[in-house]
């Protein structure tokens, strides 16, 4: 019994079963390709389920699974960069893209604090530059666009 | 073909151009000197930018991105005995204990000689090759490009001989991703679940950098990066002497050829060809036991041929618009952010860019060969960043990235949705290249599927009349096939 080949197997299943009655009401044209796909989705599901239970032979498990500690650090990082994009649009581009990285520079372990601000405070204006001035992208200036007026 | 060579050099000749290439190159080799960053990865960040040159100019950055990344690798393979690239781990059997023995410099000439060599036989390749299978491909109808198709998503069998299943799910479920939107005989919208931004089918670049850099990112913050090593000292003679450095002629060559073959094949990429010329390199030898023991052949075996498929492997790109590796399917996402389509058409209607970017390969191998003659220990000082200031803007630059193709905030979500799907795929053993082979032929092959069935009134019996149809399908099944007998041997030898 391989525990972790079968969730996934599971998951997969239930995934192509969704996928196939969402697309079901579709116009046949719109309709085939997603359905021949996702009946193949359902069959190697199926044959993965069967290797987890050690029916089909499967091929000798690589280190694989995901450590508790994995997983804290990507929810963390998720809601991080979640929370600077929000802001992003409230407190504006530049300031609060010197507080990402300065945060996260010391985050990630980098405590030399005059040179991480220096970095910090540099890349950002060099990045503010090249986005607005060369490639017109416009970043959201947020509060400081209040101030000026 | 000698007009076009001229458009392609007068094109490139631009100092815009070859400023970019340059600038490119530089950038490609540090990325690929870091350990954890990929080639890839370099290319698919530094699409968006591309958005505001001229596609010529953003090609050329993208390849000298490219080449520069796949010779960086061997910078830190043997300075750092680590290999800066996945493509470069061959480079650091032998390169690594080179430096230990004090004959650091002689590895990493070699090792930029043989990258030059390996890549200037690519870009010849790709020169030469391109027109004419651009030519042979203009006879291709839907058929033909769906039978193409089907042989490209047969090499995930290949490429995932570690867990088969788990490839063939990751590709299906690629081609599912790019179901996402309108279909492509009527435009019924599908799968979009309300959101607006999704209605017209997702971005492919941001999907690209989710799944390409930030799990990179991600990788580096959370196992830690490499700690800090010692840079290897550069010590010994430049060069062996030119009469030995001449008889190994032979090898710089079988190597780069290796290289350039499996560069051409869909699917495989740098990763795989080194391993295979190093092994025909050891095999061939007369004293094979001295292989992983300093021995130089083996740095020539490697790099030539990791360079030898960097050109080779934009052909099926190009000629086809069927992208056979991962950077490939990251050039798409360059071309196609200008709105140009690449396949036998764009020989014809933008000859300008693509005999610029033909020429402009060769070119970037030029830079190439200068940048790591005059920098590699430089190049290896700067690969030493501290891993949280590259963690930190390498997530900056996707997001931003991103943003950029269309300022649309939305994309911002794709990316990090992708970067987190990306990351886990990894860890759990699903390859990212599967999936994004299916996200990129997924509607090249549904159209051409859905046109055969219309102009076959529903009937199959074209696919197995046609003869180019027919051949591409026994490729496929053959491909399959060889691939499940490789697995066998594979399981009963181990």
């Amino acid at each position: 019994m391989k525990t972790n080949r079968i969730i996934m197997g599971i998951i997969i299943l239930i995934f192509s079963i969704i996928y196939f009655f969402l697309g079901i009401n579709y116009p046949q044209q719109a309709r085939i390709f997603p359905n021949v796909l996702t009946i193949l989705l359902l069959i190697f599901s199926i044959i993965m389920i069967l290797q987890g239970l050690n029916i089909i032979s499967s091929p000798k498990q690589l280190k694989s699974g995901i450590n508790k500690r994995e997983i804290t650090f990507l929810f963390s990082i998720a809601v991080a960069l979640i929370l600077y994009v929000i802001l992003m649009n409230i407190v504006g581009f530049i300031p609060i893209t010197i507080i990402y990285l300065i945060s996260g520079m010391w985050y990630l372990g980098y405590r030399e604090w005059w040179k991480n601000i220096l970095i910090s405070v540099l890349g950002v204006i060099f990045i503010y530059y090249i986005f607005t001035q060369i490639m017109y992208v416009p970043l959201p200036s947020g509060i400081v666009s209040y101030l000026n007026f | 073909m000698i007009d076009n060579l001229l458009i392609g050099l007068n094109t490139v000749f631009e100092i815009s151009n070859l400023t970019f290439g340059l600038f490119g190159t530089i950038l490609g080799i540090i990325i690929g000197a870091i350990p954890g960053l990929t080639a890839t990865m370099g290319v698919a960040l530094l699409v968006p930018v591309t958005f505001v040159l001229p596609p010529v100019t953003g090609l050329i950055m993208l390849s000298g991105i490219y080449c520069g990344a796949i010779y960086g690798g061997s910078v830190s393979a043997i300075l750092l005995h680590a290999p800066g690239t996945p493509a470069s781990i061959c480079t650091m059997k032998d390169g690594y204990v080179l430096t230990t023995q004090g004959r650091a410099k002689e590895a990493l000439s070699l090792a930029i000689l043989a990258s030059f060599i390996g890549g200037i036989f690519s870009s010849i390749a790709l020169i030469f090759f391109s027109p004419l299978l651009a030519n042979f491909a203009l006879k291709f109808g839907p058929f033909e490009y769906f039978a193409l198709c089907i042989f490209g998503m047969s090499m995930i069998v290949t490429i995932s001989s570690d867990d088969v299943v788990k490839g063939i799910i990751s590709g299906i479920i690629g081609l599912l991703i790019a179901t996402i939107g309108s279909d492509p005989a009527r435009g019924f919208p599908r799968y979009y679940f309300g959101v607006m931004n999704i209605y017209s089918g997702l971005e492919l670049v941001p999907v690209l950098i989710g799944l390409f850099a930030l799990p990179e990112a991600f990788k580096l913050i959370i196992q830690g990066g490499t700690d800090k090593r010692k840079i290897g000292k550069l010590k010994g003679r430049l060069l062996p002497p030119a009469n030995e450095l001449l008889k190994k002629w032979f090898l710089f060559i079988k190597s780069s050829i290796i290289g350039v073959f499996i560069g051409i094949i869909p699917a495989i990429g740098p990763v795989v060809a080194p391993f295979v010329s190093y092994n025909e390199a050891q095999r061939t030898s007369k004293d094979p036991d001295l292989f992983g023991k300093g021995n130089i052949d083996g740095i020539i075996a490697s790099e030539a041929a990791n360079n030898g498929v960097t050109g080779a492997s934009l052909i099926p790109l190009i000629t086809l618009g069927i992208p056979g590796s991962a950077v490939a399917a990251v050039f798409l996402g360059g071309l196609t952010i200008h709105g140009l389509r690449p396949g036998p058409m764009l020989f014809i209607r933008n000859p300008e860019v693509v005999y610029g970017l033909l020429v402009g390969f060769l070119v970037v191998n030029i830079f190439m060969f200068i940048a790591g003659i005059s920098g590699a220990r430089l190049f290896a000082k700067v690969s030493q960043l501290p891993t949280s200031i590259i963690a930190s803007f390498i997530i900056l630059f996707s997001m931003l990235g991103s943003f950029a193709i269309r300022n649309s905030a939305f994309d911002i979500w794709i990316v990090l949705f992708f970067g987190v799907v990306g990351y886990l795929i990894n860890r759990l053993n699903f390859a990212p290249g599967p999936i994004v082979l299916g996200l990129v032929l997924g509607p090249i092959l549904e159209n051409n599927l859905i046109q055969s069935l219309q102009i076959a009134r529903g009937s199959i019996l074209p696919f197995v009349t046609r003869p180019i149809t027919v051949l591409f399908l026994i490729l496929s099944i053959l491909s399959i096939v060889f691939s499940f007998i490789n697995i066998r041997k594979k399981r009963q030898s181990s």
